[in-house]
């Protein structure tokens, strides 16, 4: 599945799509990039290349739904990275690489919601403009969700996120998140209640 | 936009997965759709990957074998070859050059301190070649400590281990300071010698 435009912003040298990304249901390329992690760690920095196209449209989309600003989901997520390369000799596979990144992910944005919170949740970037009454309806409902997303608490946030954008199961979320997959069913459930909420009338018509 | 297709109509929870809502996926896919999908610049891509492929610093690199072994053994045979050098010539007898490294002793140390290279008259080499100097303090745990502490400080393992195996021939019974006990804990470096002093 490629992302429309990403050719264009990417350079030649670092091509990036998730034509490979793996979903949860297939476990042989779960395994597989566990076993290019390990063989990152060993010095295999061919392996990070695929394990970055692999996973970084999946993870900067969701850091940027999550915090809405271009200039701090790019923050977070070169951290993520970052982290993720500083790690590679610690790294162990108990868990799915996967997981184990969104987790780093999902804690980078807590530490930065804690440090902004003095700045307003949504700049004008974060909020998109008011659906036009020309536009289609799905893309109306598309920017109405956008902007209902970011108006969740964090954790349904996440919670929710992750379930759009990963189709994680719920113990990976809980696993993430931090919390018991009872607690993610909870979030689910305000969460998506919250989101069809906003999406008023135009639910309906999806 | 998700990597997996909603199953139309069908809400009900799996064991393993949340509830699904095919509208709330299908308004998440399209708000990913038609250029509007967020994608990082291309400097934090050149960013994250010029750092995945440069080598891990300070880490993998390791003393080649060889190369430890040779600076062990010249270090060795250097304090050796000081060593056979009688510390107090007879007056008057001329003496080349020590072959000691510099000592870095402390400003405020009432020992003398020992041979340096080079011609100034600090007191060490000038004066052991006039003979006016006593020894080299080569039994002295301070001179000793001082060169264990120069390779603590840069924390050079290899070079720690060739001069505490060259200590250990001249060391008496005076304790390890505290702080090089401290270092070789924290480096967890098995070294002969080390309970009794």
């Amino acid at each position: 599945m490629g992302i429309t435009g990403t050719e264009g912003v990417v350079g030649a040298s670092w091509p990036v799509d998730d034509a490979s990304e793996e979903s949860s249901h297939d476990p042989q390329s779960v395994t597989g990039s566990e076993d290019l992690m390990q063989a990152f760690a060993t010095g295999d920095s061919k392996a990070f290349d695929t394990l970055y196209r692999r996973h970084g449209p999946g993870l900067f989309r969701f850091i940027y739904r999550h915090v809405g600003r271009q200039a701090q989901a790019e923050e977070i997520y070169q951290d993520t990275w970052l982290r993720v390369v500083d790690a590679r000799r610690r790294y162990r596979p108990q868990a799915q690489f996967q997981t184990w990144l969104y987790r780093i992910a999902h804690h980078r944005i807590i530490d930065w919601y804690r440090k902004s919170k003095s700045l307003p949740l949504a700049e004008p970037e974060a909020v998109p403009d008011e659906p036009q009454p020309d536009e289609p309806t799905r893309r109306q409902v598309a920017r109405m969700l956008n902007r209902a997303l970011l108006e969740l608490p964090l954790e349904q946030r996440s919670t929710v996120l992750l379930h759009l954008e990963r189709n994680l199961t719920l113990q990976e979320i809980a696993s993430i998140c931090g919390c018991g997959r009872e607690t993610v069913k909870s979030r689910m459930r305000y969460a998506t209640a919250r989101l069809r909420k906003a999406l008023g009338d135009l639910y309906d018509e999806l | 936009m998700t990597n997996f297709e909603p199953q139309s109509g069908t809400l009900g929870e799996t064991a393993e997965h949340p509830k699904t809502d095919p509208k709330l996926i299908r308004a998440y896919r399209t708000l990913n759709e038609d250029g509007d999908a967020p994608v990082p610049s291309p400097t934090v891509h050149d960013l994250i990957r010029e750092r995945a492929h440069r080598p891990p610093p300070g880490g993998r690199w390791i003393w080649p074998a060889s190369l430890a072994a040779s600076l062990a053994l010249c270090t060795t045979l250097v304090f050796q070859l000081a060593r056979v050098v009688q510390p107090n010539p007879p007056s008057g007898t001329a003496r080349t050059e020590s072959l000691l490294p510099a000592p870095a002793i402390d400003a405020g140390s009432e020992r003398p301190a020992p041979a340096v290279g080079g011609g100034v008259d600090d007191g060490g080499v000038t004066s052991v070649v006039a003979g006016t100097n006593p020894s080299p303090a080569l039994d002295s745990p301070e001179f000793w400590w001082e060169q264990l502490r120069l390779h603590a400080n840069n924390a050079d393992r290899e070079g720690f281990l060739a001069t505490w195996e060259v200590y250990q021939q001249h060391r008496d019974d005076t304790p390890l300071p505290d702080d090089l006990r401290r270092w070789i804990a924290d480096n967890q470096l098995p070294l002969p010698g080390l309970s009794d002093g």
